[in-house]
């Protein structure tokens, strides 16, 4: 069996993971962050959700792994320092996860243990997508680049299909997230340097015209961290809505309130700029995988997404889609693309990569 | 004024970011007098300043020095006035100005006036490298040539028609409200200029066409869908930063990077968007000029270059498959202005491998391409690819005549 923990900044995620015959199934608990930590308080979290199993190795899930970690590392003495020297980018989330990390390693003594970077895959991204058009200067010496996100699910992606195949990734999560892959490597993904490239989410706008940051900042008189936070926490499906309330809330709505059609319509056309750009770097695509946390909550709009592109080659079964399986196609046999879900969940991805 | 009523010569101003074109246009018959185009105006590039010149055909080419667009104009004026001497047809009775931005201030093609100087005044901003440009003309004219009637047409009527669910920003309603943040589109009089040519020479209605125009210049470049003669969606923005690679701008970018930049080197928002405006993009990448041509011509050897080529075509063929997205393909792809319609290589590395979208370009009539409206796509193409010189000038020199008579 395996243990995946998220030491995440508002709570901490263990996932128990094992395989069945539908696929990797696994069971989430779940502590607040802000409990006070210590070993034995690890040991609880890992007994409660592991129950008696033998735990035969286990895995942390990090956000952010810089250039510093192109692939999964293992969780030695070496780790911690080379980990430490990505505080400059996150002061407050590296320190946290350095410290639960040395934590749940004291609890899991002898378990192989393995930290996974959402970022990994991404590092192999081709200079003209990893790169902005800026002043040479801002690229040399600095590392201002488009890192990506969700690089664990969309790697357990890539290994699903062959090394000719081409697949758009999408991942509808807290953030949504698309993603181009060909030969199992990245082409393309929406999400850049900071989280707020891309697809709006439920209080981000995504993209947007750069030339508005600074006609707000003079119309508003807003300084950067308000411009900030205007941006990241009050733009998005909150902003367009006025409606404070979660995305899977909100789709219940989708078709009964103008705002939030209205908002639902905007993140259509962001989802369908980044599944163009990744049909135009591969050239066409063989599969698109779709998953993610909000897959199930937002299958209104994932079913008007495929249908505006069905024209592609896209030849679905009728819907609803449901599978025991954890990973299923939706396309008819002789569908010219395959459509998949997945409803893998991050400690399911991870748990296939170290399989893989 | 020398025309007679209901006719006209119309002295047509079209500043790019780093160029001026200008014509003198016989309405309503739509002959041209005089041609010409500065280039390489005001902007640090690898070659010299020059004004191309042509009037009844004959043509011919002057070096100078031209620091901003006023100098461009004078100069164009004085060979205008030397023309004059010799051919009788050489004058002009008006002047239209091409005029990017007018936000939401004017939506119509203006007589220029006092108070409409002072509006105009108040746009500047929203197109910090055009307006500003188009503005100076406006205010030299007005002072030198007071008695010429002068007009403004606006590059973003054309796409008024772009639906919401495409032109507005995920941000706070109030706010998208009071300041009318949403999608504007430029290059709104050639996209419609090419969308009418490539149609006619296709001989299709345009009303029944899906359409992706690609307007690449050395100054600004933009896509546009176009339905049944209707612009859906440009990849410019409110203001024209937003969108593809252009030769100082850096299009689409991470808004986080943009305020990182700001809190790190301790910029106002005035710096952060010069140094977008006017010192990213092409410049910014390759560092030694900001016309792509000069990148295309050193890019076997200069990896910066190369990197700038890559970067510029990426951004074109992503919004390409996004709009062939949106249009369910397209049954015409146009390629205009000076890299557009001027760089095969161009073309041809932007319709690499997109059959799937249905766009197969053939490879020999795209090298041989030389001048007019030609098909550069293979016969089995789904989307036929057009080489489509602009002429927004003509239809500014349309606009201007109509508000005349």
């Amino acid at each position: 069996m395996t243990l995946v923990i998220d030491p995440g900044s508002k709570e901490i995620k263990v996932w128990q993971v094992q395989r069945t015959k539908c696929g990797l199934v696994s069971t989430l608990t779940k502590e607040p962050a802000d409990t006070a930590l210590d070993k034995a308080a690890c040991q609880k979290l890992v007994r409660r959700a592991a129950g008696k199993k033998k735990i035969d190795q286990a895995a942390f899930r990090i956000l952010f792994g810089g250039d510093l970690f192109g692939g999964p590392a293992q969780v030695d003495d070496k780790f911690f320092g080379k980990f430490s020297r990505l505080t400059e980018f996150f002061p407050f989330y590296v320190p946290q996860v350095l410290e639960t990390l040395k934590l749940f390693r004291a609890a899991l003594k002898g378990v192989p243990l393995t930290a996974f970077f959402e970022t990994s895959f991404f590092l192999g991204l081709p200079d003209e997508e990893k790169y902005y058009a800026l002043p040479y200067e801002y690229h040399a010496g600095t590392r201002i680049k488009k890192w990506g996100f969700h690089g664990i699910l969309h790697q357990a992606h890539a290994n699903m299909f062959g090394p000719k195949e081409k697949v758009v990734s999408v991942v509808f999560d807290k953030q949504t997230t698309v993603s181009a892959i060909a030969g199992r490597r990245p082409l393309s993904i929406s999400l850049g340097y900071t989280p707020l490239e891309g697809i709006m989410s439920r209080t981000s706008s995504g993209d947007l015209d750069p030339g508005i940051v600074f006609y707000l900042m003079k119309h508003e008189d807003l300084s950067i961290y308000a411009l900030d936070d205007l941006l990241k926490n009050k733009s998005g499906f909150f902003g367009m809505t006025g409606y404070d309330l979660d995305i899977a809330e909100l789709a219940k709505m989708y078709g009964k309130d103008p705002k939030v059609n209205a908002a639902f319509g905007v993140y259509e056309t962001h989802i369908l700029k980044y599944i163009g750009e990744a049909l135009a770097e591969l050239g066409g695509a063989d599969a698109f995988v779709l998953s993610g946390s909000y897959l199930g909550p937002l299958m209104p709009i994932v079913y008007n997404l495929i249908k505006k592109i069905s024209f592609l080659g896209i030849d679905t079964e009728l819907a609803p889609w449901q599978s025991n399986e954890t990973i299923f196609r939706i396309t008819r046999e002789g569908s010219a693309v395959r459509v998949y879900l997945d409803r893998m969940d991050t400690g399911a991805a991870i748990t296939h990569l170290m399989q893989h | 004024m020398r025309s007679r009523k209901g006719s006209g010569h119309i002295l047509v101003l079209n500043c790019g970011s780093s160029s001026l074109k200008y014509k003198i246009i016989a309405m309503p018959e739509e002959r041209e007098i005089v041609s010409g185009e500065a280039e390489r105006v005001g902007i640090k590039t690898q070659g010299t300043a020059s004004v191309t010149h042509t009037v009844l055909g004959a043509r011919r080419v002057i070096k100078a020095d031209l620091p901003d667009h006023t100098a461009a104009l004078k100069q164009a004026l004085s060979m205008i006035r030397e023309d004059a001497k010799e051919h009788k047809d050489v004058y002009f009775d008006a002047f239209a100005h091409r005029y990017v931005h007018p936000g939401r201030l004017f939506s119509k093609t203006t007589l220029v006036t006092g108070p409409v100087i002072k509006k105009l005044k108040e746009t500047l901003e929203l197109a910090p490298i055009h307006n500003p440009i188009s503005f100076g003309l406006v205010e030299f004219c007005d002072e030198e040539y007071k008695r010429y009637p002068q007009y403004v047409i606006f590059d973003t009527a054309f796409h008024k028609t772009i639906p919401d669910v495409y032109a507005s920003y995920a941000l706070p309603l109030k706010l998208a409200k009071k300041y009318g943040l949403r999608k504007v589109g430029f290059h709104g009089i050639s996209h419609k200029y090419v969308m009418h040519e490539a149609a006619r020479s296709l001989g299709r209605d345009y009303k029944t066409q899906k359409i992706i125009s690609c307007h690449l210049g050395t100054g600004g470049s933009s896509v546009c869908a176009i339905r049944d003669g209707r612009s859906i969606n440009n990849s410019m923005g409110f203001t024209p930063l937003e969108g593809l690679m252009m030769n100082t701008r850096s299009g689409d970018l991470d808004l986080g990077v943009v305020l990182y930049i700001m809190f790190k080197e301790n910029i106002s928002p005035e710096n952060a968007e010069e140094i977008l405006n006017k010192k990213s993009g092409v410049l910014g990448v390759f560092n030694r000029s900001s016309d792509l041509r000069d990148a295309i011509g050193a890019m076997k050897t200069d990896a910066k270059a190369d990197m700038a080529f890559n970067m510029y075509v990426k951004r074109v063929r992503s919004y390409i498959g996004f709009y062939s997205l949106i249009l369910k393909k397209a049954d015409i792809l146009i390629f205009t202005d000076s890299l557009g319609a001027g760089v095969p290589v161009v073309r041809e590395r932007i319709c690499h491998n997109l059959e799937s979208l249905g766009i197969a370009i053939d490879k020999d009539k795209n090298n041989s391409y030389a001048k007019g409206t030609a098909d550069i796509s293979l016969p089995d193409s789904g989307t036929r690819i057009l080489v489509v010189p602009t002429d927004e000038e003509i239809m500014i020199a349309r606009e201007a005549h109509k508000e005349m008579t």
